[in-house]
């Protein structure tokens, strides 16, 4: 699961930029937002995970 | 620990999360104006799509060298306080060109010494967790060690 971190950062760069380009950039940061929001989730789950795991 | 390993594997972690990070950054500091992704000054100097592939980059090369420079917290011949000032240094380095050349600080001094200001604050703040956390582990593995020394005698 940790391991998705890297590939949802660059894919919401990708549909940032594709987004943008093909549309416009007036609403395509709400991709980074939410590869934003996804990693932040990740990482979360992946602590308490981890915590459980010491526990 | 294999350092040049580790090193890349930290490095290219902190592009993408770079890229990320920065970006949410601008969104965020430029939500007053409707949410752009680069400064306004860098669109006009260079055009919205280069502007904003310029700086999803230079992003990533920061958070590239950022990252990359925790390094210095795994080496065991330093401590918290020198590997913290060392990655200060590093990070300032890296941070102040970049943040200059993508309109972050609006290429004045102000800004600069904001910048500089806010970072020495955050980095204390990093020092002391990161001290006060080793503290706690250390007090643990002395109270542990101090049972096992009474159940023996």
């Amino acid at each position: 699961m940790r391991k998705m971190i890297p590939v949802v950062a660059m894919i919401g760069v990708l549909v940032m930029l594709i987004w943008g380009y093909l549309d416009s950039f007036k609403y395509s940061w709400l991709a980074i937002m939410v590869a934003g929001i996804a990693i932040v989730a990740i990482s979360i789950y992946e602590k308490d995970r981890q915590n459980k795991q010491t526990k | 620990m294999n350092v040049s390993k580790d090193l890349i594997r930290l490095a290219a972690l902190g592009f993408v999360l770079g890229m990320v990070i920065g970006d949410i950054m601008v969104v965020a500091f430029t939500a007053s104006e409707g949410m752009s992704l680069a400064a306004p000054e860098l669109i006009d100097e260079f055009g919205e799509l280069p502007a904003i592939i310029i700086q999803t980059l230079l992003s990533g090369v920061l958070g590239c060298i950022c990252f990359g420079a925790t390094i210095v917290y795994y080496k065991d011949e330093y401590s918290i306080l020198a590997a913290t000032c060392i990655h200060m240094v590093i990070a300032f380095l890296t941070l102040i060109p970049i943040s200059n050349f993508l309109w972050w600080t609006g290429r004045v001094m102000e800004g600069n010494i904001v910048v500089l200001a806010m970072g020495i604050c955050a980095y204390v703040m990093v020092w002391f967790s990161v001290y006060m956390s080793y503290r706690i582990q250390i007090q643990k593995i002395n109270e542990a060690l101090e049972r096992r020394n009474s159940g023996k005698q």
